[in-house]
C-alpha cells in the first residue's frame, strides 16, 4: 500500500519520470531500423521486435511501480 | 441468400441481440438524472471500468486499421502503437486521473471542458475546448462507421452494401444508447472486451494456422515483400514523436476521460492501469501481424482498401459460422468506442451548453441528450458514406487534436501560476498550427519530419509558460482546485 509521506515517493516519481522519458526515446531503435535482421526465436521473432516487447516490459514496470508505491487515494 | 452469407448474418444477428439485451438489462438499475444517464453515478468497479475504458480505446483502428496498416508498412504497426500507448497512457491515468476524480467529485463535473474551464471560472474557455472536442470526436466516430461497413460488406461477399452495413451499425448503437444511457455502454463495452480480446486472439491463431503458421507466413512475406519487415516504410521520426500523440491523446479521449471519472474510488482506477498495457499488447500484436501476414494472399490492394484485409482473410481461410462469430469480435471493438464517442459528444454538448440555463431540469436535459445521440449519429453516418481517408491517415489527425489538449490540462491541474489568457491562446494557437501543418498551409518542413501534433504541442507548452509570466498572476479563486486535492490527500508531498 503507498505511504503518502514516504520521503522514497519524491525519489521513485522521479525514477519514473526519468525512466518513461527515456524509453520513450530508446523505443526508436535506430541501430535496426530500416535494416534486414534474420528471425531469431520461433522463426519469426527477430532482435528488433524482441527489443520492442523489451520496451513494452519495462514500461508496464514503471506502471506496476507506480500502482504500487506512488498512487496514493484520498484519504490514506 | 448464399448459405454462407446466412451464417455470417445469423452470428452477427445473435451478437446483436446479445448486446441489445445487455442494454436493455442495464435499465433496470437507472435512475431519471443526467448524471447516471451519463455518468452511471459514478459508481464502477475495476473490472467494469477496464472493460469500459479499454473498450472505449479499442476500435476500428485497432481491429481493422491496424491489419490495413500492416499490410502496408508491417509488423511496426503495433510498437507504432503499444510501446509508447499501452504503459505510458495509464501512467497519464495516473497523473490526470487521480487529481481530475477528485476534483470532479467536489465539483460534480463529467467533462473535460468543464475541468480545464472550471479552474479559471472560464466559461469561453469551456465553450472553446467543448468546440475542440466535437470536432475530434466527429471523424472518430466517422471511422467507427466506416469500419463496421467495410466488414459487414466483405464478410457478406457484398450483400450488405457499404451504406447499409454503416446504417446498421449506427441504429444498434443509438438503440442501447437511448435505453441504457452509460451504464448500458459500459456493460456492453464490458462484454464487447472480452468478445474483442477473444475473438482478436483466436483470429490470429486461426490465421497463423491456416497459413502454416508464424514462421511460415512470416517466411513468405520476407521472400516477397521485405520491406514490411525492415521497417522502411514508417520513417523513424513518425513513429518517434506518435508514441507521444497517441499516448497523450488516448487520456484526452472525451470517452475515455468521463470514464476515468466514472470509477467508484481511485483504488478502480489503479486496478484498471495494471489491465490496460496487458490488453492492449495482445490485441495489437495479433491484429498487426494479422495484417502483415495478409499480403501475400491478397497482394493488389491499393490504399485505403487494404482497411478490409481482416474481415478478407476471415471469409477466405474459416467457416462461415466462424466468420460470422469472429466478425462479431470486430464489431465488439468498433461499437465499444463509437458509442462511448456519442456518449460523450453528447454529454460535452448538454453538461457544456444547456445545464443552468432556465427552465432546463434534469429530466429534459436526459430527453433532449437523446434526441442530440439521434443526430450527432445521423452527421457521422453521413460522413462516413464520403469515405474520405484510410482510418489510420483520420486517426493520426484525431488523435493529434486530442493530445493537444494536454497543454491546458496540465496547467489546469498542476501550475498554479499558469493564467487564462495562457491557456486560452496557447490552446487556440496550437490547434491552428496542427490544422494548417496538416492541411499544408505551412510548410511541410516545420514537423522535422515528425507528425504535425508534436511541434504543434511544443509550441503549445512555450506559449503557456510564456504568456503566464507575460500576464498578471491568476487571483486565489482560480487556485481552489488545489486547495480541494490538498484537503482530499491531506499531503503536502503531492505539490
Amino acid at each position: 500500500m503507498s505511504n503518502p509521506n514516504s520521503p522514497n515517493r519524491g525519489a521513485i516519481g522521479a525514477f519514473v519520470f526519468i525512466m518513461a522519458v527515456f524509453l520513450m526515446i530508446i523505443r526508436v531503435d535506430w541501430w535496426w531500423w530500416g535494416k534486414k535482421v534474420e528471425p531469431l526465436v520461433f522463426g519469426w521473432l527477430s532482435y528488433p521486435m524482441l527489443y520492442q516487447l523489451g520496451i513494452w516490459l519495462a514500461g508496464y514496470g514503471l506502471v506496476a511501480i507506480t500502482v504500487k508505491y506512488l498512487w496514493v487515494e484520498p484519504g490514506e | 441468400m448464399d448459405r454462407d452469407v446466412f451464417a455470417v448474418i445469423t452470428m452477427m444477428v445473435i451478437y446483436t441481440l446479445f448486446i441489445v439485451a445487455i442494454g436493455l438489462w442495464s435499465t433496470k438499475y437507472s435512475k431519471k438524472t443526467l448524471e447516471d444517464y451519463a455518468m452511471a453515478s459514478r459508481e464502477f468497479k475495476a473490472l467494469v471500468l477496464f472493460g469500459s475504458v479499454f473498450g472505449a480505446n479499442i476500435s476500428a483502428v485497432t481491429l481493422i486499421g491496424i491489419p490495413g496498416g500492416a499490410y502496408h508498412r508491417g509488423w511496426i504497426m503495433w510498437p507504432y502503437f503499444v510501446t509508447a500507448w499501452a504503459w505510458l497512457t495509464p501512467l497519464l491515468f495516473y497523473a490526470l486521473g487521480s487529481r481530475a476524480w477528485v476534483i470532479a467529485q467536489k465539483f460534480g463535473y463529467m467533462t473535460i471542458s468543464e475541468m480545464i474551464g472550471g479552474r479559471w471560472k472560464s466559461k469561453p474557455l469551456a465553450y472553446i475546448t467543448s468546440v475542440i472536442l466535437l470536432i475530434y470526436t466527429i471523424p472518430y466516430l466517422m471511422i467507427g462507421l466506416q469500419g463496421g461497413a467495410i466488414t459487414l460488406e466483405v464478410l457478406t461477399k457484398g450483400a450488405i452494401p457499404y451504406w447499409m452495413g454503416a446504417l446498421i451499425v449506427t441504429v444498434v448503437v443509438v438503440y442501447y444508447l437511448l435505453v441504457g444511457g452509460m451504464r448500458g455502454a459500459a456493460w456492453v463495452n464490458t462484454f464487447q472486451t472480452a468478445v474483442f480480446l477473444v475473438g482478436g486472439i483466436a483470429i490470429f491463431l486461426i490465421v497463423a494456422f491456416v497459413l502454416g503458421g508464424p514462421a511460415e507466413s512470416t517466411k513468405a512475406v520476407a521472400e516477397k515483400y521485405p520491406e514490411l519487415l525492415t521497417r522502411e516504410k514508417m520513417p523513424w521520426q513518425v513513429f518517434f514523436s506518435y508514441g507521444f500523440i497517441v499516448s497523450s491523446a488516448a487520456a484526452m479521449f472525451p470517452q475515455v476521460f468521463m470514464r476515468l471519472l466514472t470509477g467508484k474510488s481511485p483504488k478502480s482506477l489503479k486496478q484498471m492501469a495494471l489491465l490496460y498495457p496487458v490488453g492492449g499488447l495482445l490485441i495489437f500484436f495479433a491484429m498487426a501481424y494479422v495484417g502483415m501476414w495478409g499480403k501475400p494472399i491478397f497482394p493488389n490492394l491499393v490504399g485505403a482498401q487494404s482497411d478490409g484485409i481482416l474481415p478478407m482473410l476471415l471469409a477466405q481461410f474459416t467457416s462461415p459460422w466462424i466468420t460470422g462469430l469472429l466478425g462479431a469480435a470486430v464489431f465488439a471493438a468498433l461499437m465499444s468506442t463509437m458509442d462511448s464517442q456519442l456518449m460523450a459528444a453528447v454529454t460535452i454538448i448538454v453538461k457544456d451548453f444547456l445545464v443552468g440555463k432556465k427552465n432546463m431540469s434534469d429530466e429534459k436535459t436526459v430527453i433532449i441528450a437523446r434526441w442530440l445521440v439521434l443526430a450527432l449519429a445521423a452527421i457521422s453516418y453521413g460522413l462516413a458514406l464520403g469515405k474520405f481517408a484510410g482510418i489510420i491517415k483520420i486517426i493520426e489527425f484525431a488523435f493529434a487534436g486530442f493530445a493537444l489538449l494536454w497543454v491546458p490540462m496540465v496547467g489546469a491541474l498542476y501550475w498554479q501560476r499558469c493564467t487564462l489568457p495562457a491557456a486560452i491562446i496557447s490552446m487556440i494557437v496550437s490547434q491552428a498550427v496542427l490544422i494548417s501543418l496538416t492541411l499544408g498551409w505551412l510548410p511541410k518542413s516545420l514537423n522535422f519530419g515528425m507528425l504535425p501534433g508534436v511541434p504543434a504541442m511544443l509550441l503549445g507548452f512555450v506559449l503557456l509558460v510564456a504568456i503566464s509570466y507575460l500576464t498578471p498572476a491568476p487571483s486565489e479563486d482560480s487556485k481552489e482546485y488545489f486547495r480541494v486535492i490538498k484537503d482530499a490527500y491531506r499531503s503536502k508531498k503531492e505539490f
